[in-house]
């Protein structure tokens, strides 16, 4: 009896949790403050980010933009408040690093090819063998990156760097992409590459999240775009441009 | 002078006892060294990747144990291991396993410390992107060791050198018994008391090339990891 009571508890449960899954946005954050040796670096009192939507991060160097990816990534903590993760918070919430990830303004590639990269990035969600195989084939079939597989990681341009690291995250399975100053210091070439990646992955209804000084970008690109005020979000226009 | 060039004659001629005593001292030295880097390289990662609280009492208990006088570290093992003590019955004292003990604990902080403080200075990055990329502690830990491969060596050598150059545990431990626990440094202790200087000055220059060479090696780690 004991036992029939606790598996339909935890039926219960996975019930509960998959209905906020399916019906919660992508990221929902309140009454959050984050202090970096005692000084308020980050502070929102609501922020939500819906599935699919692209927004964009604005506002000066320092304003806490970054600070706000990695928390939203859970690569920074502890913090007061509340942040969720499909509908789940975001401490120990399993769907976290199985459907987002988070890519640097000079994102890093492990030593080995972009082929050992991508293999490596996906034996971390334990997918091996055939199904990596077909993974990586269709990731590059998508994004156009063929001629990069088998070269050295490390002698990538960094346009070429970015465009792997997205490329890398979309084939582990990722599908909210944070990324802090994707288009920055960049040639208008790598730029427009990147540019035209970004709009196929929103096209897909991958949920991007972008910090940027870019305007172009962000009326090229965001659905909506937040700015960031010496660690404060400061207003949350409620559209931004145009596809 | 005359001493200096008896001291070359017995390493040049071969003398057996002295270059016992040489290899006697090294595979301690390499033992302890093992013992102390299988807990204290994953152990210094862990620090660096791990956040918790109390991380920072804890690295600073690490640094405090690596300042502890060698003899203090002696006594600690000696109270384990004597005849009376929780260890007694493995029969460790006055043996090479009691000398490696004492030594590999002497090692463990300071390869921990300096593992955790190497890898401090590696791009912050790297382990975010493991991170994010979803990489399970265990998989973050061997890559960042592994990315850090130049850092731990420095670490490795560092207890290498520590333990060759001790003399307190190997003394209090390995009683400096005649081909059996006498290492280089007991040896140089005794013959020095004894006035016989030929043996202690081979094995003092014997100790000086183990020194440069460490410094050498983890200059070429420094040099590589850049």
């Amino acid at each position: 009896m004991h036992a029939d009571a606790v598996r339909n508890d935890a039926v219960r449960n996975d019930a509960v949790r998959n209905d906020a899954v399916r019906n919660a946005p992508a990221f929902s954050v309140s009454r959050l403050t984050f202090r970096y040796e005692r000084k308020v670096a980050v502070s929102c009192d609501s922020l939500e980010i819906h599935r699919g939507e692209t927004v964009a991060f604005t506002g000066s160097n320092g304003s806490g933009k970054t600070t706000m990816l990695k928390l939203l990534n859970g690569l920074l903590g502890p913090y007061d408040g509340r942040i969720d993760f499909l509908g789940l918070p975001l401490a120990r919430n399993p769907l976290l690093r199985d459907r987002s990830v988070f890519v640097h303004q000079h994102p890093v590639l492990f030593s080995g090819t972009v082929k050992d990269n991508f293999e490596y990035a996906l034996r971390l969600k334990r997918v091996r063998g055939a199904e990596a195989a077909k993974r990586i084939a269709m990731t590059v079939e998508r994004f156009s990156i063929g001629p990069l597989l088998e070269r050295e990681a490390g002698r990538l341009s960094g346009g070429e760097t970015q465009r792997v690291a997205v490329a890398r995250a979309v084939a582990a399975g990722a599908d909210v992409i944070l990324l802090d100053e994707p288009t920055s210091s960049m040639d208008s070439a790598s730029g427009s590459a990147i540019r035209a990646f970004l709009l196929e992955l929103r096209r897909s209804g991958t949920t991007l999240v972008f910090s940027t000084h870019d305007a172009s970008l962000v009326l090229d690109l965001a659905g909506r775009s937040v700015r960031f005020e010496s660690g404060r979000v400061v207003d949350e226009p409620s559209t931004g441009g145009t596809l | 002078m005359n001493a200096l060039g008896n001291a070359f004659s017995l390493l040049a001629g071969g003398e057996r006892e002295t270059w016992w005593t040489i290899a006697t001292s090294l595979r301690f030295s390499l033992w302890s060294t093992v013992f102390a880097v299988i807990p204290g390289v994953p152990l210094g990662a862990a620090l660096f990747l791990g956040r918790f609280k109390g991380k920072r009492v804890a690295v600073a208990m690490v640094n405090a144990i690596m300042a502890v006088p060698t003899v203090v570290v002696g006594l600690f093992v000696y109270s384990f291991i004597s005849r009376s003590g929780p260890l007694g019955s493995l029969n460790m004292l006055y043996a090479p396993a009691g000398v490696i003990a004492g030594q590999a604990l002497l090692a463990f902080p300071l390869v921990t410390a300096m593992s955790y403080t190497g890898l401090q200075k590696l791009d912050p990055r790297y382990n975010e992107t493991l991170l994010t990329l979803g990489a399970r502690p265990w998989r973050r830990m061997i890559a960042i060791i592994r990315e850090g491969r130049f850092v731990i060596v420095q670490a490795v050598l560092a207890g290498f050198g520590r333990v060759t150059g001790e003399v307190g545990v190997s003394m209090m431990l390995g009683g400096n018994i005649r081909w059996y626990t006498r290492t280089m440094t007991t040896t140089i202790a005794l013959d020095a008391g004894k006035g016989e200087f030929e043996r202690a000055l081979s094995l003092g220059i014997v100790l000086l090339g183990v020194a440069l060479s460490i410094n050498f090696l983890s200059h070429l780690a420094v040099r590589d990891a850049r």
